[in-house]
């Protein structure tokens, strides 16, 4: 715990990516920015670049043709950095994938959830999920960036 | 002859004008982001916001785009934050300064006001991305449609100095001093903003523009265009030392406005002289952020019409007066 880790803590700049789906988390992601849940407080700076952001916030399900994207949306982010998956499609796949639990199966065009592309530090299921639910799960995500290297 | 304790004290003075002027910015930075949430009725960031933004960029890692000039990519950082810290101890926090009045206080001030801007435009270029050049090209488009309004509304209280007998003179502590009493029957301080209005709002709008606020402003970084403008491809100990540098234009263009128009630290004794001189530069702070908050981005090619008309016309009617001697 030192004055960098409390730096990283005060500090998430984050950057929002939509890999595929139905558009609706990405609707709710912008719920936490209004004057009711005001994530700015915690320090949260809406960056909408990945060389300038720390947590990555991915929604919807991963296809086929987004998953280079991903990756590299990935790779451009600078270390330490932390991915969040939010909503029921970037955890697993959600409706569309085939199969459940852990039998889930890639369809035609679609490969499954974000850690079928990059690593994933925190799930924040839910269809969408409640904005309480998205701030959680940047409070994790906050946790891990402060013990990180 | 300069001695070892001369130089010494030189040195502390200095590195006082950077602190003060550092921690200032820190509370102007703050004041920005905090009244720009309330004014949106959200809590807004805690104070120590500005500074744990820095020192996390510091902590990140290290970086270098293959497309960018690796040169320049590492050197423009460090021009914009040696441009400001020059202006944030050439300029005066409200009193005669020590080491004596410069004769040439503000050719310096205008010269590396321009290398500030002209940093961020190196930086967009060396960055190899396109974005970074589209800011790039529009922070150039800035500064070609900026500097002459500037230029000549920062060079009017020193023209009206020479105008009324004071002798010819580039140093903003006799500006400064200039200012001190009243007149019109003593009912307004002698401040030149009363004298030559039209000239003070033309500079206000042009340090408005050079600090990046809207309405003109934040044309270069327009993130929901161009991501973040020529910082685009920046990232780590390179983006926080930017950073660092665009915080302390909280103090260093308020501060400007407040030494050559609003009367400095008016004439009163050294303490309270420099709390009156820090509170002058927080409320033109405020004002800007209102501006800020409440005005949405032009285009480009509105600010090469408003600053080449508009406030080149603002400027130039105070010119003018000077000239007429009226």
């Amino acid at each position: 715990m030192g004055i960098m880790s409390w730096a990283r803590g005060k500090s998430p700049w984050i950057a929002v990516l939509h890999a595929g789906g139905c558009n609706n988390c990405d609707i709710e992601v912008l719920d936490v920015l209004t004057p009711r849940f005001d994530v700015e407080r915690l320090g949260v700076l809406w960056k909408q670049n990945p060389r300038h952001a720390d947590i990555l916030i991915t929604n919807g399900c991963v296809s086929k043709h987004s998953k280079v994207f991903v990756k590299r949306i990935f790779d451009q982010m600078l270390a330490p950095k932390k991915v969040i998956a939010l909503g029921t499609c970037a955890c697993t796949g959600g409706i569309f994938v085939e199969g459940e639990g852990a039998n889930i199966e890639e369809t035609h065009t679609i490969v499954g959830g974000v850690d079928t592309a990059i690593p994933v530090d925190v799930y924040v299921p839910g269809c969408p999920p409640k904005p309480e639910a998205i701030i959680q799960g940047v409070a994790l995500a906050i946790e891990k960036l402060k013990q990180s290297e | 002859m300069v001695t070892l304790v001369d130089f010494l004290f030189i040195l502390g003075l200095y590195f006082a004008a950077i602190g003060l002027a550092f921690f200032f910015s820190w509370v102007g930075a703050w004041v920005f982001r905090k009244l720009s949430a309330r004014l949106q009725a959200r809590r807004g960031p805690p104070l120590v916001q500005p500074v744990a933004d820095i020192i996390k960029l510091f902590g990140k890692e290290r970086f270098i785009p293959c497309l960018a000039n690796k040169f320049l990519y590492i050197l423009s950082p460090l021009v914009a934050l040696s441009a400001i810290l020059i202006l944030s101890f050439m300029i005066p926090p409200g009193i005669p300064y020590w080491p004596g009045p410069l004769s040439w206080d503000l050719i310096v001030v205008l010269y590396f006001s321009v290398m500030f801007s002209l940093a961020f435009v190196i930086a967009g270029w060396a960055s190899g991305s396109p974005w970074g050049k589209i800011g790039a090209s529009r922070e150039v488009a800035i500064i070609l449609s900026v500097e002459l309004p500037l230029a000549i509304a920062i060079l009017i209280p020193p023209l009206a100095l020479a105008r009324g007998g004071y002798g010819f003179t580039l140093s903003i502590t006799d500006v400064i001093l200039a200012q001190e009493g009243n007149f019109l029957w003593t009912v307004l301080p002698n401040w030149f903003i009363f004298h030559y209005p039209f000239a003070a709002l033309a500079l206000f709008l042009a340090l408005l523009t050079k600090s990046w606020m809207r309405p003109f402003g934040d044309i270069p970084e327009a993130e929901q265009e161009i991501f973040a403008g020529p910082l685009t491809e920046y990232g780590g100990p390179l983006l926080g030392i930017f950073e660092l540098a665009r915080l302390f234009r909280f103090y260093v263009f308020t501060a400007l406005f407040v030494d050559l128009y609003l009367g400095g630290g008016s004439g009163l004794i050294f303490p309270i002289s420099i709390l009156v001189f820090l509170l002058k530069c927080l409320s033109i702070t405020i004002i800007m952020t209102i501006i800020h908050v409440a005005s949405a981005r032009y285009r480009i090619s509105h600010v090469f019409k408003w600053f080449l008309t508009v406030c080149l016309a603002f400027a130039l009617i105070s010119l003018i007066r000077i000239v007429v001697g009226f």
